[in-house]
């Protein structure tokens, strides 16, 4: 595209005003600053795309211009001469095809940039179907402004290919990624998720709260109302059972009175049952005591009766004895202990009368130690006449003497020998013998010297042994000694004196006996008993085993008479002492009443009247189910207690309202949803862009590349083989040597130079269906004239292949132009 | 045949008490708009020049069971004022503030000796008093667990006088219903059989009268909004009625509410909007009031990408409290479309969304999109405006 013409009307500065531009050639419009040059750009653009809004619309049109607000461009497109023509009043556009023959209308009606009908979305397809770029890459690809000394270039780069005006994508990249990572945690594909949590994340901890505060605020109202109709049941189970107790211990008790009611009533009748009986026991014993005491005085028994107790039993004594019997066998027993008596005076028994002890044992012992003593005599005789026939002891002992002497001699002579030097063998023989026989003879000096000592010992022992035996003998001796008499002690046979004993011991035994049994039999009492003028008649006028039968029957009689008379006693006591009390028929009539009087409130009661046992069980089983009752009430209380405790808690924890809680729940599920369409959004935001720019620089990157190393390797007259434009780095540039180099190392014509390579491979890419013209607006403006220099040469090489404007306020650049363009006057076109 | 007449206040859902967590940090600011509007009624009802002879509040008294400490004080001293000036006070429990649940204020005696609370848990007779000269016989139920329907059979006694019923229910056919746990329906067939002369009714926020039989069945709806759900937006009202003869009842209404909820949407194709700027100034112009709570949806397809946290950010001094949904689609718009057609990095970025957009077959996959479009514009937009 070469912009031939524009006309302005009411545009600015620009009441009426024609520009043309020549194509092939550097166009420089030099004029001062606020004269229109950027409204010149804006106005070029505007006509083709319309202002951005009405506001702008009127923000550029002209405040002292009256006519008409519009404008129009002449460009060559592709050789076509097309004219465009806005109303910038109301966008309408009007667009033609000139040929040298007609103008041919290809578009005309509304042209709102922002319009959404039909028209305006034509004329933009119109656009697109002519190869014009959108507007903002026509702007971008078209216009360049003010230069910075320093060119970043990669900033330059990733702004353009992202979109016309200073957006860049990385920086949206980034933001989007930022964003995301605000919301949740979560990470996105490809990225480990985030430590802490996220608003995301802290919504949806809020909710599970929020869901269990609801679920515990439903529970808990759940348990309260149950709570309080336990508490309410509990009570009222309380009341029954405390009323069922009640019932049942009134009950007891007029069961407790009825039963001691009936106790005193069976008492009472007892009593009255046992007077009567005794009262009848009474009579009975007075008749049997009258009687008795009739029999008592009849014919029969008035002696004894009449007889002092003493006597009484004198005569019982008497009759109960047999008395001329005993007085027969005492004869006979003093005629056989005169017999015994005369047998014991026999003199063979001389002297046995004066021993008082049993001397049977004694006799015994002496026989035995008279055989003893004998033979010890006999041993003690052999032993001194085996002394006697022994050698006399001082012949011995010469004997050994002299063998000592022997002995010494022979050592002597032997140790003489030796001094006079004769043999030694000779001399040594007899000191040997004369020391073995001076030895020998020590020896048997000791062993002699010992056994003389023994026999000595021994005879000593045997005289003491004999000493002692006499002495006993002789002390058993002794105690016989009435009995031995005259007798010489060596010609007692002891056996025979031993058996003489014996037959004095029976014969003295059998005297006691009957010394000892008439001492028994006659008793003198019995004799005085008789003699007794009370008794004495009595005896004389009947036998005394008559008299015996009648004595017993009298003593049954009276002791009968006692006994009944004792009984008669004991009852007349007992009734005495029972006396202090209210009659007990008056008691009966009274319990009676009473009871009757239980049975009208209690008429169950009835059945226990005369069955005091089953009325004792049912008093058993009331206070069984009392108790019972008292055991359940007190587990009820318990229970009211512990329900009570278990309200209040209920009643205190700090518990929103069920609809407050779930309206919260409702919000914060907005929220939730609002964030995760936000997450969500923000996710496949990233990827596509990711995917986008992947692809972008995948497809457009390496062209890239290409074109611009063409044109800064023809800006720099072949310096610089080939630039590498990297996504996201610095471009890499190659010297004609191949050597690498980054934009900084450039110099700053170099720098400008790549700048201007790039601005045109990227224009190339955005507008690949229509070449743009470049408009240079101030661009060079904080330059010096070394670089300035450089930029024109570069200008020079460009303007074959691109039309540019130049628009300055510098008068510099006059020089440059090979159309100078002066817009200060309007045209008349 | 009656020549005294009867004049009362009846309200409904006041929800004392209530601090709407949606409004977030403006919730307790928001709480003392319900007890500004109560008691600007008491000061009506207390206004001898009036004529009010007792008040009704039918159900939702409180919007909890159990309110604050300060609420019941607020409410104890306006009820104060009431009892000062003569006018009695009769109460039924609704579903917010039931008279079941734990800790129940109707326990509390500090604030029961103020009014007459209507317990019983099935409808039937309440009480009967001789007000103005006329005895009025009140019918109601406050619903309990033990509560069994029908709710719409009165019992009516046959004595003279006024019979009035109070039910806090849902009509069948009534306009914005909502089923809850506590649910009273009403049926208004078998309300024309209960002889009435007024049936007073709560639940439903928004006013509505009908005629059952003969028998005016009115919903005052509440003074004051609560959440944004079907019927709380626009005017509230004061309902004033009076009764001059048996089932005839004038009903004076009177614009009560502080604070307005608009629910609306917005269609930026009918609108001439350009830019966001206009967009704000026109939000402005039609909703801005310290006094709004405004809930707006946006539709259609303007020539810009919205940014909606920097369009609210905006607002954000000119209206009580807003949400803004951004429904519009970002596809349609000029921006969209010219980029589109750019041979740049952001170009491809919206093609290749609009190949999603197109293939996605869900509204919610299509909304993300368009979400994901217009937070890449913003992205770039922004990035833009940084350098």
């Amino acid at each position: 595209m070469l912009i031939k013409k524009v006309v302005l009307k009411g545009v600015g500065v620009f009441n009426d005003h024609l520009i043309q531009f020549s194509d092939g050639k550097i166009n420089v419009i030099v004029s001062e600053n606020e004269t229109g040059k950027s409204t010149l750009c804006n106005a070029i653009a505007a006509i083709v795309y319309g202002f951005p809004s009405k506001s702008e619309a009127d923000l550029r049109r002209s405040w002292d211009y009256n006519g008409e607000y519009k404008g129009r461009l002449e460009i060559d497109l592709n050789g076509s001469l097309i004219s465009i023509e806005r109303n910038f009043e109301n966008n309408n556009v009007r667009m033609t095809k000139i040929t040298a023959e007609e103008e041919e209308t290809l578009f005309i009606g509304d042209a709102n940039p922002k319009g959404r009908t039909e028209e305006p979305r034509a004329y933009r397809k119109f656009l697109d179907d002519l190869g014009f770029p959108p507007e903002t890459v026509f702007l971008s690809a078209i216009y360049v402004g003010q230069l910075d000394v320093e060119i970043e270039i990669d900033d330059e780069l990733r702004q353009h290919l992202s979109g016309a005006g200073k957006a860049d994508y990385l920086n949206a990249l980034n933001d989007l990624v930022k964003q995301y990572y605000s919301l949740t945690r979560q990470g996105l594909p490809g990225d480990n998720p985030k430590r802490l949590d996220k608003k995301l994340e802290e919504m949806l901890a809020k909710k599970d709260q929020l869901i269990e505060e609801l679920r515990n605020a439903q529970l808990q109202g759940a348990e309260l109302v149950k709570t309080e109709n336990s508490l309410e049941d509990e009570r009222w189970v309380y009341q029954e059972t405390i009323n069922k107790k009640n019932k049942i211990e009134s009950e007891k008790s007029a069961l407790d009175e009825y039963l001691n009611l009936l106790i005193e009533r069976d008492s009472l009748n007892q009593r009255i049952k046992l007077e009567e009986e005794k009262k009848k026991q009474r009579e009975d014993l007075v008749r049997t005591i009258s009687d008795l005491e009739r029999q008592l005085i009849g014919e029969k028994f008035s002696i004894y009766n009449s007889l002092s107790e003493s006597s009484l039993q004198d005569l019982e004594k008497y009759v109960q004895s047999d008395a001329e019997d005993i007085s027969r066998e005492i004869q006979k027993i003093q005629s056989e202990e005169n017999q015994l008596n005369s047998e014991l005076n026999d003199p063979r028994f001389a002297g046995f009368s004066d021993i008082h002890e049993d001397i049977g044992g004694v006799i015994k012992e002496l026989s035995d130690e008279k055989r003893n003593l004998a033979e010890l005599e006999k041993r003690s005789t052999n032993f001194a006449e085996s002394l006697k026939t022994k050698p006399p002891r001082w012949l011995l002992f010469l004997a050994l003497v002299f063998m000592g002497l022997i002995g010494a001699g022979l050592g002597v002579t032997a140790i003489l020998l030796i001094i006079n030097n004769h043999s030694i063998g000779i001399a040594l023989g007899l000191f040997i013998f004369g020391a073995f026989t001076g030895v020998a003879a020590t020896v048997l000096f000791i062993i002699q010297s010992n056994r003389i000592q023994k026999e000595k010992e021994k005879q000593f022992e045997l005289k003491t042994q004999l000493e002692e035996k006499q002495n006993t003998y002789n002390e058993l001796l002794r105690r016989i000694k009435p009995i031995l008499q005259m007798a010489d002690e060596n010609s007692i046979v002891f056996e025979a004196l031993g058996e003489k004993w014996e037959q004095y011991k029976q014969k003295r035994t059998l005297l006691t006996k009957l010394i000892e049994r008439k001492e028994v039999l006659s008793p003198r009492a019995l004799l005085n008993i008789r003699t007794n003028p009370e008794i004495r008649p009595i005896l004389d006028s009947a036998s005394a085993a008559i008299i015996r039968e009648q004595v017993k029957e009298f003593r049954s009689l009276k002791t009968r008479l006692e006994t009944n008379k004792d009984n008669l006693g004991k009852i007349s006591n007992l009734h005495d002492s029972s006396n202090t009390d209210k009659p007990p028929q008056d008691r009966f009539r009274e319990i009676v009443i009473l009871m009757d009087q239980l049975t009208k409130n209690y008429p169950n009661l009835i059945v226990y009247k005369e069955n005091k046992n089953t009325c004792l069980i049912q008093q058993n089983r009331l206070m069984g189910e009392i108790n019972q009752l008292s055991t359940e009430i007190k587990n009820i209380d318990s229970n009211i207690r512990n329900l009570e405790i278990r309200l209040g808690q209920l009643r205190i924890s700090e518990v929103r309202d069920l609809q407050l809680v779930q309206e919260e729940i409702q919000d914060t599920e907005d929220a939730i949803r609002r964030l995760q369409d936000r997450t969500s959004a923000l996710s496949v935001g990233i990827e596509v862009l990711k995917d986008a720019i992947k692809e972008y620089e995948e497809n457009h990157i390496s062209r890239l590349s290409k074109i611009v190393s063409t044109n800064f390797s023809k800006f720099t007259h072949g310096n610089y083989k080939r630039v590498e434009i990297m996504p996201g780095d610095y471009p890499k540039i190659y010297t004609k040597k191949e050597r690498c180099i980054e934009p900084s190392q450039l110099s700053a014509g170099a720098k400008d130079q790549l700048f201007f390579a790039i601005r045109l491979a990227i224009s190339d890419i955005l507008s690949s269906e229509m070449p743009l013209p470049l408009i240079l607006d101030e661009t060079f403006v904080n330059y010096d004239q070394r670089r300035l220099d450089l930029v024109h040469d570069t200008l020079n090489t460009l303007v074959t292949t691109k039309q540019i404007i130049l628009l300055s306020h510098d008068s510099r650049y006059k020089s440059w132009a090979d159309t100078l363009i002066n817009y200060s006057s309007p045209s008349n076109s | 045949r009656r020549t005294l007449m009867l004049k009362f206040l009846h309200l409904a859902d006041l929800h004392l008490g209530a601090a709407p967590t949606f409004l977030g940090d403006l919730a307790q600011d928001r709480a003392l708009d319900y007890l500004d509007v109560f008691q600007r009624a008491i000061d009506y009802a207390v206004e001898p020049s009036n004529g009010i002879n007792f008040a009704l509040i039918v159900g939702d008294f409180f919007d909890v069971a159990h309110p604050s400490q300060d609420v019941i004080r607020f409410t104890v001293n306006q009820l104060k004022r009431l009892a000062q000036a003569g006018i009695p006070l009769i109460v039924t429990p609704g579903n917010h503030d039931g008279i079941g649940a734990p800790e129940s204020i109707y326990r509390d005696s500090s604030i029961n000796s103020l009014m007459k609370v209507i317990r019983s848990p099935q409808v039937e007779h309440f009480d009967s008093m001789v007000i103005n000269g006329e005895v009025v016989h009140f019918y109601g139920m406050a619903w309990d667990v033990q509560s069994k329907p029908p709710f719409d059979v009165f019992h009516k006694r046959e004595e003279d006088g006024y019979h009035i019923a109070m039910i806090h229910g849902t009509l069948k056919g009534g306009l914005f219903t909502e089923g809850h746990s506590r649910e009273v329906p009403l049926d208004l067939d078998n309300l024309a059989k209960s002889g009435m002369d007024y049936i007073a009714l709560g639940h439903l926020h928004k006013f509505q009268k009908k005629d059952a039989g003969k028998t005016p069945v009115v919903y005052p709806g509440s003074l004051e909004s609560r959440r944004f759900s079907p019927g709380e937006d626009g005017d509230r009202y004061l309902v004033v009625v009076t009764l001059d003869q048996p089932q005839s009842a004038i009903i004076n209404q009177f614009k009560w509410n502080k604070k307005s909820l608009i629910s609306e949407k917005l269609d930026l194709d009918q609108e001439l909007i350009e830019t966001e700027s206009e967009l704000s100034e026109m939000i402005q112009s039609k909703y801005g009031s310290k006094n709004t709570l405004l809930k707006l949806t946006l539709t259609g397809s303007p020539p810009f990408v919205i940014d909606i946290d920097a369009l609210i950010t905006r607002l954000s001094g000119d209206i009580y409290w807003m949400d803004i949904a951004d429904n519009t689609s970002a596809f349609d718009s000029v921006l969209a479309e010219t980029w589109s057609r750019e041979e740049t990095i952001r170009g491809l970025y919206v093609r290749k969304l609009k190949q999603r957009l197109d293939a996605a077959e869900s509204i919610d996959e299509k909304q993300k999109y368009q979400l994901a479009l217009k937070l890449a514009t913003q992205a770039f937009q922004k990035s833009s405006r940084k350098k």
